[in-house]
């Protein structure tokens, strides 16, 4: 008994995983013919049989999973943000999928004209001036082409944190009732018996948006002179505090200051976090272009166990 | 001489009527619930990770007996045999062959994987063989297999 049941889950599970994957392509002819070979009277003769052919019908499926790791982080008023997604023929033959959108109705915000984009150069990365925008997609059994909504964030003041989910659905032409084992006479490939799959030949996945937490870059400029009396020829030195507010990354952080009028740049006195930065513009962060101190500092990261702080210094003297 | 000709001509006639008494049939048939009832059908419905049933009838529409009646059925490209599923209407002895050319019992059928021999699995057998001892005079008898669409 034992045994028997044994037997039956392994049919059971082979069959699924026929199922699961491709499979056979539709359309394919599957042959038989077996043949007999006997004796009458010590004289041995042969035969074959009629030679069967049966033609292999059409699943219809179709997988659609969202690409991006994380929700893809916007800011209030962003055009053209993208989330990308990826969708498969799971069935065993060409189909071609209706693309459609639509606003998962538990967002807290909705974004704004909507496009479905589809991977014309297959490389998997949204290129606005090669990927086609277009609402259907034709793909060989097992293929997958990456497709790309991009949306525009309303210029609102959502805060950081809020979040907008968009759906992405792809059914079949073919079939795509949503009923697995929903039967379409003559309508597969080659005019083959198709059916709908697992998934009922229509699937949909979700992908998010959300506001980013707004990050702000501080200055903190203070003047120290060396001498409480300031007078022609005094000493003057500018330290600028630079800090973040929030947590992430901005990128390209230029901290410019330009020399107060009536001063004169004191040549070699820029610093950074007190290490000696030339005036040329080289290598190091800094430089004195003649009117103005200039320090890169690149990428300026901050998170709640990481805080960004830099100190820039440098020394003016009273004309 | 003109004899011997003769001899020839209907030895080939006589050779043509015997050959046309045995004859055999191939159907593919599949499962189908009728009235909550499996039942097998002719097959229509053929997908991926469908069962295919293979029966062929052997009839014997002679007066005389067929004696040694060997039948093979090579299982068909993108089917995979099911184990144990090879039977036959009455007495016979079933071998299977990887080749097509050596049949065997299932437990002398090895293959050599990465360097290394393993009995070979039912869905690795590219043929089944069944021998019959007779089948008497407006006789008929079936064998059958069942194997699955990759």
């Amino acid at each position: 008994m034992r045994r028997i049941v044994c037997t039956v889950l392994l049919w059971m599970a082979a069959g699924m995983t026929a199922l699961l994957a491709k499979g056979v392509l539709a359309g394919t002819e599957i042959s038989n013919f077996a043949t007999v070979s006997y004796q009458i009277d010590g004289v041995s003769y042969s035969t074959t049989s009629n030679t069967l052919s049966d033609r292999v019908d059409q699943i219809i499926d179709v997988n659609v999973v969202w690409n991006d790791a994380s929700p893809v982080i916007v800011e209030n008023g962003d055009i053209g943000k993208v989330l990308t997604f990826k969708v498969t023929n799971t069935g065993n033959g060409e189909d071609t999928f209706t693309l459609l959108y639509s606003a998962d109705a538990a967002s807290d915000f909705a974004v704004t004209d909507p496009k479905i984009y589809i991977d014309t150069n297959n490389n998997g990365v949204f290129d606005p001036s090669i990927d086609n925008e277009a609402y259907s997609l034709t793909l060989a059994a097992d293929a997958s082409s990456a497709v790309f909504l991009v949306a525009d964030i309303p210029a609102d003041s959502y805060p950081s944190g809020s979040v907008s989910g968009n759906l992405l659905e792809a059914k079949s032409t073919i079939g795509g009732s949503g009923t697995p084992g929903t039967v379409y006479p003559d309508a597969g490939v080659d005019g083959v018996t198709a059916v709908d799959g697992m998934n009922g030949g229509v699937d949909k996945q979700l992908g998010t948006y959300e506001i980013g937490s707004e990050l702000g870059v501080s200055l903190t400029k203070s003047a120290t002179p060396e001498s409480a009396e300031v007078a022609t020829g005094t000493l003057i030195q500018y330290d600028i505090a630079v800090a973040l507010q929030g947590n992430g990354s901005v990128e390209n952080l230029v901290v410019t200051d330009p020399i107060p009028s009536g001063t004169t740049y004191v040549a070699g006195s820029l610093k950074l976090d007190g290490v000696a930065l030339t005036d040329a513009e080289d290598s190091d962060e800094g430089r004195f272009d003649g009117n103005a101190v200039e320090v890169k500092l690149g990428t300026a990261t901050q998170t709640d166990t990481l805080p960004f702080g830099r100190m820039i210094t440098f020394e003016v003297r009273i004309e | 001489m003109r004899k011997g000709l003769l001899y020839l001509c209907l030895s080939v006639l006589l050779t043509s009527v015997m050959h046309a008494e045995i004859s055999i049939t191939s159907e593919s048939l599949q499962e189908k619930r009728i009235n909550k009832q499996l039942k097998w059908v002719k097959a229509t419905k053929v997908i991926p990770g469908t069962k295919i049933r293979y029966l062929n009838t052997v009839s014997n529409t002679g007066e005389q007996a067929a004696e040694d009646l060997v039948i093979t059925n090579p299982v068909p490209k993108h089917m995979q045999y099911l184990e144990g599923s090879a039977k036959c209407a009455g007495a016979c002895t079933i071998t299977y062959s990887l080749d097509g050319k050596v049949f065997k019992a299932p437990d002398k059928l090895f293959v050599t994987e990465m360097g290394k021999k393993r009995k070979a699995r039912a869905s690795e057998y590219k043929a089944v063989k069944w021998v019959i001892e007779r089948l008497g005079a407006k006789q008929r008898s079936s064998v059958q297999f069942d194997a699955v669409l990759e």
